[in-house]
């Protein structure tokens, strides 16, 4: 009963930490105002509580990219060169350089321009996660579009569908069809990339409000006990892996509906 | 070697701030050639041959844990079978950089525990494990120098991208068609034998593009050491960067961490650029031979 007691006083105080509600003081830490002791409770619901940024970062990055990256696609696909080659290298350099240089670049960018709100994790690292991700899906999405069907097009030209119309109801939808396989995959690979933004990416943390590994990492710091902090960070990212792998899932069944085999 | 260096230094000392107006591009050229010759600047290439020095030994540690996994997974004993498929899929669902984070902990309080049971401590009453808090004696608590963190680092990497291996190498593995070992064993080849001269072989060529993405995956997480407490490329380069007043350095300038980072990101760009050839001249040798030329390359 003690323990409930102990996991509900927990929730209350850290459920929303990571975005700066709740107790201030972390557990075990040494401030005044600090007190609470470490236990299973706090770690569980603090590492919770910071996996809810790692989500956000995800969903946001993942969702706002995917239009970048279907611009960048069907520029990269063109035939002008003055279109794809700025494409081609935007995408190029993106893809070449890892993402921890690229959160450094953003960062120092962000604070010579004085762009007050982007100096911060959560909106700078964002912003970098954004293009990122964009890159990356840009190159899966013309990789699909290069393997749309010709005899589709050719239909499509027969029936006289204009453009727009060719792209919208032909070109896009087997587009996605083929690229979510791979699209799936990007999107595990960026919600893990997420972890590294509260570690050392040069964004400050503010008040102690990180992410799960950020909060992992304090614990295991703290206790010098890293076989406590780290599984249950790694179960928390397993589940909601495995999670996107079924909404992802659900999407590619949807997709395939009208394919017998391919679901 | 560059003994003019601290003359040219003094006189241009003041060269990159506000009063450079004056000087001529040979001298800025001279100044530039005696700051990147610096003692700290040679570290920092140094830093970038010790992550090369990584690089070169995570791979076969990896390949090796990668066959293990993706062979193990594939045996008749159901205890192996099942740890090397969790082996597997593991990376999948847990982000790499928490096992770079974990697994040189994990094995640096595995000596600990080990000296402090067996060698130090033996007649101390406090328990090792206290609650969530580990605690070794004073003469068992190590502190990692930079070597033991390296190689500590090579076992991490070895590990997350030998799951990795695994992966692709399963893949590899299946995609080879079953009629080829079929035949193999009609031949009257043993099971080793067609392991070997059949199945191994053509492996490779199925398995070769998931390796050259792996590869660059791998590149791209060398930065990731800095996280790890190395002082790798970027840990100099935020170090070099930095700010550097008249009164500390013979070379002072501004804060130049931004192009440190834009020179870092040209040294990945160009190692990937090199990479990308190389996978795609060992592709070409590797399909040498094959009735399906490009097969996997998509339709144009």
């Amino acid at each position: 009963m003690e323990f409930v007691n102990e996991c509900i006083t927990a929730l209350d105080s850290y459920a929303f930490r990571s975005f700066g509600l709740g107790e201030r003081g972390l557990p075990g830490s040494t401030n005044a105002k600090g007190g609470a002791p470490i236990n299973l409770c706090n770690i569980t619901v603090l590492i919770g509580s910071g996996m809810l940024r790692n989500i956000l970062f995800g969903a946001v990055a993942l969702s706002t990219g995917f239009f970048l990256a279907l611009s960048l696609a069907l520029l990269k696909a063109r035939d002008e060169w003055y279109l794809t080659a700025p494409a081609r290298a935007f995408i190029y350099t993106f893809r070449g350089t890892p993402l921890l240089i690229q959160f450094f670049i953003g960062y120092l960018i962000f604070a010579s321009l004085g762009a007050g709100v982007f100096r911060t994790a959560a909106y700078g690292a964002s912003v970098v996660l954004f293009f990122n991700t964009a890159c990356y899906s840009a190159e899966i999405l013309y990789g699909a579009y290069r393997a749309v069907p010709n005899n589709d097009l050719e239909a499509a030209r027969a029936f006289a569908l204009r453009p727009f119309d060719r792209f919208r109801d032909i070109t896009f939808p087997t587009m996605m069809r083929l690229a979510w396989p791979a699209y799936t995959n990007e999107a595990i690979f960026l919600f893990h990339a997420t972890t590294i933004v509260f570690l050392g990416a040069g964004f400050p943390v503010r008040r102690q409000s990180g992410d799960a590994l950020y909060y992992a990492q304090y614990f295991a710091e703290r206790t010098f006990n890293p076989f406590i902090a780290y599984p249950i960070v790694g179960l928390f990212f397993v589940a909601v892996t495995a999670m996107l792998i079924l909404l992802m899932r659900t999407v590619q069944v949807y997709l395939n509906r009208h394919l017998r085999n391919e679901r | 070697m560059f003994e003019y260096c601290p003359a040219i230094a003094e006189q241009v000392k003041i060269a990159l701030g506000d009063e450079a107006i004056g000087i001529s591009v040979q001298e800025r050229l001279q100044w530039f050639s005696c700051y990147f010759t610096t003692k700290k600047h040679l570290s920092i290439f140094r830093a970038g041959g010790v992550v090369m020095l990584i690089l070169a030994f995570t791979v076969p540690v990896s390949l090796c844990l990668g066959f293990m996994g993706a062979l193990g997974k594939a045996s008749r004993w159901p205890v192996i079978s099942q740890i090397c498929t969790i082996y597997v899929i593991m990376v999948r669902g847990i982000p790499d950089i928490i096992f770079f984070l974990f697994v040189p902990l994990a094995i640096e309080i595995g000596i600990e525990y080990f000296l402090h049971k067996a060698i130090y401590c033996r007649d101390v009453v406090e328990p090792f494990f206290n609650g969530v808090n580990l605690q070794p004696c004073q003469e068992a608590a190590i502190i990692p120098t930079q070597f033991n963190r390296i190689v500590l680092a090579i076992v991490a990497y070895g590990i997350v991208f030998g799951s990795f291996a695994a992966n692709i190498i399963d893949g590899g593995l299946k995609a080879v068609p079953f009629g080829q070992r079929e035949t193999g064993a009609a031949f009257g080849l043993s099971r080793f034998q067609v392991f070997r001269d059949i199945h191994l072989p053509q492996m490779w060529r199925f398995a070769l593009p998931g390796f050259s993405n792996l590869w660059l995956i791998l590149i791209k997480a060398t930065p990731l050491l800095f996280l790890l407490g190395i002082q790798d490329i970027i840990y100099y380069a935020d170090l070099l960067g930095k700010m550097a007043t008249r009164r500390y350095s013979t070379y002072p300038h501004g804060d130049w961490k931004l192009w440190y980072f834009i020179a870092l990101g040209v040294f990945y760009l160009g190692l990937t650029m090199i990479s990308q050839q190389v996978f795609s001249r060992l592709e070409k040798h590797f399909n040498k031979g094959m009735s399906i030329n490009n097969a996997s390359s998509g339709r144009v």
